[in-house]
């Protein structure tokens, strides 16, 4: 019959769809084709440094907030940042962006590097978390840090506590301390050497990157903690700091048009920062030959001239001075730290009587490693060190040099303004904020969302977070 | 599918009979159209109270023998069209004859709609929300955009669109059930599932190209019948799919054919722009009252700035400008330079078809095509359809039905889209107005073959964009479906059907050398080929018995299994060795590629349980287990049911005045099953560095144990007739929450992470839909005016979110965020308001301008959720004249208007010229207050400048919101049926002519912009992003039938 054949087609039908739930294939199905489920150091810690030393060094937190604000670039024509009318998604991205992006990568460094027992990768790894967490907590104060970056322990709280900025540099120092004593223990670090994008997977140059990061850190604190500030940065000095420029943490970026470096994609589409009048101004009231690096000559007629910081009044845009071509190349450095600045820091020391060295004669060594950095010829660092304006004068000579060397490091030279005072920085005729520079980032709508009570209570320790509320170390 | 039909007829017809010929008779005659007397086939015939029934022939005659003696009512139903009933007196041995005549008409309560799984049942027999659209109202005043033409046409549905040619639409049935996830209803065609997946980018990104939702793609022509199954309860029987409700479509098949039917049809409409942005003419580009061109870069006067805080306007002036070499020419107004940029649109839409139907089987055969031109100059969108679909009773048990469709989407050159150089209507917004835009029109290059533009800073010479730079989309498109049924026994129909829809399209955008926004020195391309395909394989099983004692049972069971495939490969290539070769061969560069691919399956096994009782009571049980690929593999089985009664009243009480009452009830419990690959983290391959290659941790944690979306809802409703078939009203009231949402969690990510998939929250809707027809006037001539009135109003609120946490962020532009904040309506808007007093002055600084720092308070700007929407729709006829007009209005909701933000801040929007009405040193004064030192407020008398003012206030973004409320003449239809006395002169047997008008006009309070704009297929909505101009179109609609 037909119609029992038809009945047994029927009944196979039923049957195959009867049994789908134990269909073996849907598990299968669902295996992600498009990305790997699994990642190693190796491939982890390059995409940690180039996020983390990016967004430090790009268009958004330095291009955009830092280096305006410590008035080494201004703005031009489209004038928000500069007149300090911040937007809250300028902030929120540069906040989350670093947790949930190079710090994480950075846990999961250590993180692996401990399992598969490579005590010197994840030290490195520690390293390199502790100089974003420093960028971090010197911009926002009190942060995320020893409740930070658990998201994969199903028991953690969504909702992490914020630390004060006392506890944060607690925690610094013990991890820089440990992780260079770590090291110091010899031994290979990532294979193939060439994920390390710094220093190549040399041991012994993360020890000196670690206790020079320490010394910073260390005079950050002079003002509200000369104690610890002082035996930190002897501890350190002590460990082995920058010898040379050579040993300069440096990012280098590509002229391959994908790792090119981020000022550079930055120009590819707009043109509206120059260098501040200010940096300028002081440059040429000092001769100096960094000019030349620091700053383009003006299309109009081939000078040097900077652009005043929060003016909405636009000279003609031929009359300004662009960023110099040295900072925006596609292959341009990003400099983490500076043997400069080592050798400031401790002229500095010198002078408070932190170490007993020659405070002049460190000073002239910082300018000539500045100079030196830069590709300036001796003969003219020469010149320029005989100037009389140039002369060691204690520590305003010190600042003010120091945010000189600092060009192009936006986020270091606002938080030295801000300890310091040097150079003295006038906000621009058009400024919000009454005037006044800030003196921190505010904290992101979105963590006070999601993060409401633990961050409100970290405002409240911190008597505000407005953008006049200084942060702990910044006393005077 | 139709099964239910001729399963029911052939029941009828094979039953064998064993009543003695003595005491019966038969009852034959034909059944047509009440309007144009044409014969109607495959009408269902069947006698009241009776198992007797029958299908009418081609000739629309029918036959039914071994009636018993006596007084009968025989009822003639088909799908789309109102029921009629005759009285007959048949005596023994003899045959009575009748005639029925079936009307289109606005009111029907007896006609057929088509339910889930394509089972067609009489309306009054429904339990839960279907509601029908005419085919006829989808193809006459033809909308492009098959969802676009729903709006106003059915209560409960609300439907937002992008306004862009050949963009997206939105459509959400009874608001939005899931936080994150698809809102959007099923589509299915003829059975078979099929996507209407958004073309990508909506309206948001940068220069993003909004390739519309693919829904679109189907002809209106080829639609017998389109059902919307409003909500879970409707729906239930789609399981996983059935939270958002669904939209089944019917396609013609032939089966309707009278013999061979042949129709041709065109359709010729032009567009023009509905609205457009009020411009002021007094100032033009520069700043500060100065400007003089150099280069266009910066370096004359102001020449850099694409803003109008420049010299004023036909006064005389002498100035340089672009296009003058150096040389000072006057400084005059273009006041139409925009809309001076758009051409008048053009869409012409033809198609045929071919039907013939014999006793045993049926073909029909369709071509369409239409070719638009927009008014975005070298805009063009072509589609192509052709359609071949039919059936064949291959014995007296064995049926076949199969159909395929090929369908082909052909766009060039659409416009640009967001915040971006690319967009026109932002660049006319950054913008000098003095700038005729004819110069640009008449030349693109200067002679050294770089760029000939107003401005060489920041934007492109709009027609760089639309003519030197292009791009271009096809897509080619199959949808086919085969079934084969047999009758295992009378009462018992056995089916098996696969259907696939299979898509492959190809987006390229290609960038001459020197456009702006572009880094390679030689020009650009990319190249996006996407890949999509469902396939859906089923088997069920039919059993119906219409006579058991008072109740009557219809039992259907089945399975299916889905297959989705989706590929997705992209390629860039950011600089060329020669330009205008957009070739990988000519890269100058390594390409940057991308590539996705996707799959998904769910095995369901699903059953449907209908009783009725004396035609009077029905109660519908349907459950359905799904079995889904996206779970995890211990926890993928889920089993969703529904249960739905109908009661007519009517025919138990007499309620003078009513001739039809029926109240129903429902409740049903459906889901949503998670997206591919939400259980396991991935990592992240970004471009090697410097040749090291990297990984990174993604900032979603997935998540091993997700469970299925679960979305609970019931509905009462009423459906009353009055006044013989003058007045009827249907009317529902809807309830329902979906909880266990699966959402990306915004997670503090000082966890490491942004986001954690969970599930968590409640999302509850509560609504009214409306629908009320009437017939206030029917005379005796035959001049009839009906009216269609549809009212919905739908609250969605947002229950729980997830523990303490507040507010979820949807989508956050422009400092403006979308939210789903706990205890609020689901969709509130948050942004930067004013300072205000305790009276609710604005509190303006000591340079009289209002505060305006992140201090600002941040507060709640509106919901973009309508609080109502609504039509009315008039039919005037006459004979073979008829008048149709539809309004539809949307009241409440607001709209965040970035044309009104960036417009003001650029000066070229109208409101700019407060302070300068007369001379840049006007000034204005803000209407507000200052605080004295002593913390009081004092009225605010300082004057500022006009540029100060409107330049800052944008901030604020309280200041760009506007209350969304629109009333629109939606469609007009001016129709008439040549008199078929006249056409039988011409050889053709039917012949209509109309005017057809779309958007014809707008009332509303937003200035510049239409305020019914998607901003893209998402649940991030209530933005415009100096969005294309509406069309306002005008044409006309010929259809003959030889």
């Amino acid at each position: 019959m037909k119609s029992s054949a038809t009945l047994r087609v029927m009944a196979v039908a039923t049957l195959l769809t009867a049994v789908s739930g134990c269909d073996e294939g849907l598990t299968e199905i669902n295996r992600n084709p498009n990305s790997p489920d699994q990642a190693t150091a190796e491939q982890l810690f390059p995409n940690g440094v180039e996020a983390s030393v990016s967004r430090v060094f790009g268009s958004g937190l330095h291009m955009d907030l830092t280096a305006l604000w410590a008035q080494q670039y201004s703005e031009f024509l489209y004038t928000d940042e500069d007149i300090f009318r911040i937007s809250d998604g300028s902030i929120s991205g540069n906040w989350g962006s670093f947790y949930a992006g190079p710090l994480q990568d950075f846990q999961e460094v250590i993180e692996k590097g401990v399992e598969t027992e490579r005590p010197n990768v994840a030290a490195i790894g520690t390293i390199m978390q502790t100089w974003t967490f420093h960028v971090m907590t010197d911009l926002w104060g009190d942060i995320g840090y020893s409740e930070a970056l658990q998201g994969r322990d199903p028991d953690a709280s969504s909702t992490p506590a914020l630390d004060s900025q006392e506890q944060v540099y607690t925690g610094m120092f013990a991890a820089l301390t440990g992780a260079q004593a770590t090291l110091a223990g010899g031994g290979s670090s990532f294979t193939p050497a060439s994920a390390d994008l710094i220093y190549g997977g040399d041991v012994e140059a993360w020890q000196r990157f670690a206790n020079s990061l320490r010394l910073r850190m260390a005079m950050r604190i002079s003002d509200v903690d000369a104690a610890t500030g002082n035996a930190e940065f002897n501890a350190a000095l002590a460990a082995g700091v920058f010898e040379s420029n050579a040993d300069n943490a440096v990012l280098g970026y590509h002229d391959d048009e994908v790792s090119v470096h981020p000022l550079y994609s930055y120009q590819q589409s707009r043109d509206d920062h120059g260098i501040s009048a200010t940096m300028v101004d002081t440059l040429k009231a000092l001769s100096d030959p960094r000019l030349a690096v620091y700053a383009n000559p003006t299309a109009r007629n081939g000078s040097y001239q900077g652009a005043p910081n929060g003016s909405e009044f636009d000279p003609p845009i031929d009359s300004i001075s662009r960023i110099g071509s040295y900072f925006t190349r596609a292959d341009a450095e990003a400099v983490l730290m500076s043997y400069a600045e080592v050798l400031f820091l401790q002229a500095e020391a010198a002078e408070r009587g932190w170490i007993t060295a020659d405070a002049a004669s460190l000073y002239t060594d910082a300018i000539t490693a500045s100079m030196e950095q830069f590709g300036i010829a001796q003969a003219e660092i020469d010149a320029y060190l005989a100037q009389p304006r140039v002369a060691y004068n204690g520590l305003p000579s010190i600042g003010v040099q120091k945010w000189i060397a600092l060009y192009g490091n936006g986020p270091e030279a606002y938080a030295e303004w801000r300890r310091t005072g040097y150079p003295n920085l006038v906000a621009g005729p058009d400024a919000l904020n009454d005037g006044l520079i800030p003196v921190r980032l505010p904290y992101p709508q979105s963590e006070a969302d999601r993060n409401g009570e633990n961050l409100a209570e970290a405002v409240a320790r911190q008597g505000g977070a407005g953008l006049n509320d200084p942060l702990w170390w910044d006393v005077n | 599918m139709s099964k239910r039909r001729w399963l029911f007829a052939l029941l009828l017809t094979l039953v064998p009979v064993t009543a003695s010929g003595q005491s019966t008779g038969t009852i034959q005659g034909t059944v047509v159209d009440a309007t144009t007397q044409a014969p109607l086939s495959s009408v269902q015939v069947s006698v009241r109270n009776s198992a007797l029934g029958t299908l009418t022939d081609d000739q629309g005659r029918f036959q039914i023998v071994n009636v018993p003696a006596g007084e009968h009512f025989v009822r003639a139903q088909l799908i789309g069209f109102g029921a009629d009933e005759e009285r007959v007196v048949v005596s023994a041995g003899s045959a009575a004859t009748v005639t029925l005549a079936l009307t289109q008409t606005a009111i029907e309560v007896e006609g057929l709609v088509v339910t889930a799984l394509g089972i067609e049942r009489a309306e009054r027999s429904l339990t839960t929300s279907v509601e029908e659209v005419n085919a006829e109202d989808l193809t006459e005043a033809r909308e492009p955009n098959l969802v676009t033409a729903l709006t106003g046409k059915v209560a409960g549905v609300t439907i937002t669109n992008s306004n862009t040619p050949g963009g997206s639409s939105r459509i959400v049935i009874r608001g939005a059930n899931s936080l994150t996830g698809n809102n959007q209803p099923l589509f299915v065609i003829d059975g078979v599932p099929v996507s209407n997946a958004a073309g990508s980018g909506g309206t948001t990104g940068y220069n993003a190209i909004d390739y519309g939702n693919v829904i679109q793609d189907i002809n209106p022509d080829d639609i017998e019948s389109l059902s919307v199954l409003k909500g879970p309860n409707a729906a239930a029987l789609y399981g996983s799919r059935a939270a958002n409700g669904a939209i089944l479509i019917t396609t013609k098949n032939g089966r309707r054919a009278s013999g061979t039917a042949i129709n041709a049809s065109t359709n010729v409409s032009f567009e023009t722009p509905l609205k457009l942005p009020t411009y002021q003419n007094k100032y033009g580009q520069g700043a500060f009252g100065e400007y003089s061109y150099l280069d266009g870069r910066g370096n004359g006067v102001n020449d850099g700035t694409d803003e109008s805080w420049g010299p004023r306007l036909d006064n005389g002036l002498m100035i340089p400008q672009f296009f003058s070499n150096g040389e000072a020419v006057p400084w005059v107004s273009h006041p139409d330079n925009v809309r001076n940029f758009f051409d008048t649109g053009r869409t012409v839409n033809t198609s045929a078809s071919f039907a013939t139907n014999s006793d045993n089987s049926n073909v029909r055969f369709s071509i369409s095509r239409m070719d638009q031109e927009g008014m975005y100059p070298s805009f063009e969108l072509e589609r192509t359809n052709v359609a071949l679909s039919g059936g064949s009773n291959l014995t007296d048990r064995l049926r076949t039905d199969v159909s395929v469709q090929y369908l082909q989407s052909d766009g060039a050159n659409r416009p640009p889209q967001g915040y971006g150089e690319d967009n026109v209507m932002w660049q006319f917004l950054w913008f000098g107005r003095q700038v005729d835009t004819s110069l640009l029109e008449a030349r693109q290059f200067n002679e050294d073959g770089t760029q000939f533009n107003w401005n060489s800073r920041w934007n492109n010479n709009p027609y760089w964009t639309a003519l030197v730079n292009s791009n271009s989309d096809v897509r080619d498109r199959i949808i086919g479906s085969a079934s084969l049924s047999f009758d295992v026994t009378p009462w018992l129909t056995a089916m098996v059907r696969s259907g696939t829809d299979w898509y492959q399209e190809e987006r390229r955008r290609e960038y001459a050398a020197d456009t702006r926004g572009i880094s390679g020195e030689n020009g650009a391309f990319g190249e996006t080929d996407i890949f999509r395909q469902e396939t859906n394989t089923d088997f069920m099983l039919s059993g119906s018995w219409a006579e058991l004692g008072d109740f009557s049972l219809n039992v259907d069971v089945g399975g299916n299994r889905r297959n989705n495939n989706y590929r997705n490969d992209g390629i860039y290539v950011e600089d060329l060795v020669v330009p205008g070769v957009y070739a990988r061969s000519n890269a100058a560069v390594e390409p940057s590629l991308s590539d996705y691919r996707e799959r998904k399956r769910v095995n369901s096994l699903f059953g449907i349980a209908s009783i009725g009782y004396r035609d009077i009571l029905f109660v519908d049980v349907t459950g359905r287990n799904d079995w889904s690929s996206t779970l995890p593999e211990d926890n993928n089985s889920y089993f969703y049911p529904s249960i739905s009664s109908s009661l007519v009243f009517s025919d138990l009480i007499d309620v003078p005045g009513l001739s039809f009452g029926k109240l129903n009830a429902g409740w049903a419990q459906v889901g949503s099953d998670a997206a591919p690959y939400q259980l396991v983290d991935p990592y992240g391959a970004d471009v090697p560095f410097g040749g090291v290659p990297r990984l990174s941790a993604s900032n979603t944690l997935r998540n091993a144990n997700l469970k299925p979306e679960q979305t609970e809802g019931w509905e009462i409703g009423t459906d009353l007739v009055f006044l013989g078939d003058r007045l009827g009203v249907q009317a529902t009231y809807y309830s329902k929450s979906t909880t266990n949402q699966i959402i990306p969690l915004q997670i503090s990510p000082i966890t490491g992470f942004t986001s954690r998939y969970i599930n968590a929250g409640k999302l509850s809707n509560e609504g009214v839909e409306l629908s009320v027809d009437a017939v206030p006037v029917r005379l005796a001539n035959g001049f009839e005016w009906d009216v269609t009135v549809n009212y919905t109003r739908n609250r969605d609120y947002v229950d729980e979110l997830y523990g303490d946490l507040e507010t979820m962020v949807l989508g956050s532009y422009y400092n403006v965020s979308v939210e789903a904040r706990k205890g609020e309506r689901y969709g509130a808007m948050y942004g930067r308001m004013y300072v205000r007093d305790p009276e609710g002055n604005i509190v303006v600084d000591s340079d009289g301008l209002p505060l305006n720092s992140s201090d600002n308070p941040v507060g709640l700007l509106g919901n973009y959720n309508p609080d109502w929407v609504g039509s009315i729709n008039n039919r005037l006829s006459y004979k073979g004249l008829d008048l149709s007009f539809l309004f539809d209005t949307r009241q409440g909701g607001v709209i965040y208007s970035m044309t009104h933000r960036y417009g003001q801040r650029s000066g070229v929007l109208i409101e700019t010229l407060e302070g300068r009405e007369n001379s840049i040193d006007d000034g204005l004064i803000v209407e507000g207050v200052q605080q004295l030192e002593d913390g009081s407020y004092v009225p605010n008398t300082t004057v500022t400048d006009a540029r100060s003012y409107h330049r800052g206030i944008g901030a604020i973004t309280e200041n760009s919101v506007f209350d969304a409320s629109f009333v629109k003449l939606r469609e007009m239809r001016l129709g008439y049926n040549v008199p078929r006395s006249l056409t039988q002169r011409w050889g053709v047997s039917g012949l209509r002519v109309a005017l057809v008008g779309r958007n014809l006009a707008l009332w509303s309070d937003v200035p510049h912009i239409d305020p019914e704009t998607a901003f893209n297929a998402s649940n991030v909505q209530g933005f415009e992003y100096s969005q294309m101009p509406s069309a306002r179109s005008i044409g006309f609609n010929i259809s003959v039938t030889p």
